[in-house]
């Protein structure tokens, strides 16, 4: 059938990824993994890029059953990492129709202790690496784009980049300002590149179980929930779901923007008082 | 089961028969929505409905002027007798009776606006939602626009009423997140449809509107549809209180 035909009640090609490719970012664990995970299940092939030449490997193990994938040990705030990567992705995959800048840092202290060094390697991996990698990636994505489908950036944020975190127990100043900075920087990609027919958009989560969020969870997963209109965490497939939009047919025309996958958490008022 | 899968669910669209309505009401049928098609007109959601089933989709038609109370409390009671309960409100009708500053409309044509673009929204969520959380939760879905975002010298009531369904929005999601139900808007620019014709029939005038979109194109009817897809489906169930812009980059390019 054909890519729009409306009259067909079983499949449904608005949200067929088929015949794409990707590269995930920091795709080895957390939310990385389980979007190559969905984009595998969709018949995308996929490079995963992480740091850890072991993770990469187990992380290459549990993906292969889900489809045709790749991984490579490299860290994007590395320039001769960027580079040897997107040479992989171009090798194995000739262009690039999905990028998904994942991988991210953070680092929590008190104020007066919080380190020059450590706000420092938060900014760079959140967003100047972000940067640098789309930057360099422009090339591969033009290749795969057209007019009718265009290449796809996805930029994983977060909630608290929109709102001062709530559960700041453990202060992020650093993880904060770099995903406020890194949704602005998708508005700037996505003005600059639309006339080379790629989109480029943010996606924000706000809590999902991930290796990032054990801590969090373990002291204050109540308030989390409370704070939630939808009382909960988020589902991996809720991951899934929001970047398959963005990448698929659906979301062709969807640019710019920021969308929350929060529960409601960054639009609902404080519901407790804040002190410690 | 496929993340984006309406199997069975029962979607009520409102101004259905054409246009952005008319390609949510297409697309949530082909992803197995029981969907009920409304707008004014009768004979025109007839004819949206039976073309649906015959391409295999469950349809009914039930004409609702939603500038009356009684109406939207028709469309809701005749739903449920006909299919059940709604879990999945798409809020779409709308009008814009007045274009030109705000310093020249009149009292009735700006009573008109808020009645029928904001007024319908709340009294319909109000006769939808109890029955919806009774159902175990659902989604509602208010086409905005891109109009409430930015200030205009041209379409100012209208531009409030938009703004106005994305505080809706925020407010039935938290008060109503606690019963799984998530209230979302989307928020398009300019979408290929008949209430936009003259901006896109015409070669010149389409050239110099697109000319300010990044993307240098006016939306498909689909690409708002999708949107709509997504936030009512297994797919879309952590998102809520929010406005999806889809406008190819317009609004913040300018």
């Amino acid at each position: 059938m054909g890519q729009q035909d409306n009259n067909n009640y079983v499949t449904n090609s608005l949200f067929s990824l088929e015949g794409k490719t990707a590269l995930v970012t920091g795709g080895s664990s957390g939310l990385g993994l389980i979007m190559a995970k969905g984009l595998l299940c969709n018949g995308v092939r996929v490079v995963i890029a992480s740091r850890n030449q072991e993770k990469c490997d187990m992380a290459f193990t549990e993906l292969s059953e889900f489809g045709e994938c790749w991984a490579l040990a490299a860290d994007v705030t590395d320039s001769e990492d960027r580079a040897r990567l997107l040479q992989f992705v171009e090798e194995k995959l000739g262009g690039l129709s999905i990028l998904i800048n994942n991988a991210g840092a953070n680092w929590g202290a008190k104020l007066e202790e919080y380190p020059d060094d450590g706000f420092a390697k938060v900014i760079n991996t959140n967003l100047t690496a972000v940067f640098s990698l789309t930057r360099d990636a422009v090339p591969l994505l033009s290749k795969s784009a057209t007019a009718e489908d265009p290449s796809r950036i996805i930029n994983i944020g977060s909630m608290d980049g929109i709102h001062v975190p709530i559960v700041q127990r453990v202060p992020t100043f650093a993880y904060s300002s770099s995903k406020a900075a890194l949704h602005h920087l998708t508005r700037s990609f996505a003005v600059e590149l639309a006339a080379r027919h790629i989109t480029v958009n943010a996606i924000a989560p706000g809590f999902f179980e991930s290796k990032m969020t054990d801590y969090v969870f373990e002291h204050y997963k109540k308030d989390i929930e409370d704070d939630c209109p939808l009382h909960r965490v988020g589902r991996p497939e809720e991951m899934v779901g929001i970047v398959t939009y963005l990448a698929s047919r659906a979301g062709a025309y969807t640019n710019g923007t920021v969308i929350p996958v929060d529960g409601g958490t960054s639009i609902s008022k404080g519901r407790r008082p804040w002190t410690e | 089961m496929n993340l984006f899968s309406l199997e069975g669910k029962v979607a009520i669209i409102t101004g259905s028969t054409k246009g952005i309505g008319l390609a949510i009401a297409i697309r949530m049928a082909e992803h197995g929505a029981k969907v009920v098609i409304s707008s004014r007109n009768q004979d025109a959601c007839d004819e949206v409905a039976s073309a649906i089933r015959e391409k295999g989709g469950v349809a009914i038609a039930i004409a609702c002027n939603i500038n009356y109370k009684e109406q939207l409390q028709e469309l809701v009671s005749k739903t449920e007798q006909q299919l059940g309960k709604a879990s999945v409100l798409v809020c779409n009708a709308a009008l814009n009776p007045y274009f030109g500053p705000s310093q020249d409309i009149s009292d009735e044509a700006f009573d008109k606006v808020m009645h029928a673009n904001i007024g319908s929204v709340h009294r319909l969520c109000q006769k939808v939602l109890p029955g919806m959380a009774e159902m175990g939760g659902g989604a509602v879905i208010i086409v905005s626009s891109i109009g409430g975002l930015k200030g205009t010298d041209a379409l100012g009531a209208y531009a409030i009423s938009k703004a106005a369904d994305m505080q809706i929005a925020r407010n039935l999601a938290v008060e109503w997140g606690p019963k799984n139900i998530r209230v979302n808007c989307i928020a398009p620019g300019l979408v290929k449809t008949d209430f936009a014709k003259a901006l896109w029939e015409n070669p010149e005038i389409y050239e110099a509107t697109v000319s300010k979109y990044p993307l240098r194109r006016i939306g498909e009817p689909d690409e708002i549809a999708g949107a709509a897809v997504f936030l009512a489906s297994a797919a879309g169930s952590f998102t809520t209180g929010q406005t999806i812009v889809i406008d190819g980059g317009g609004t913040i390019a300018s």
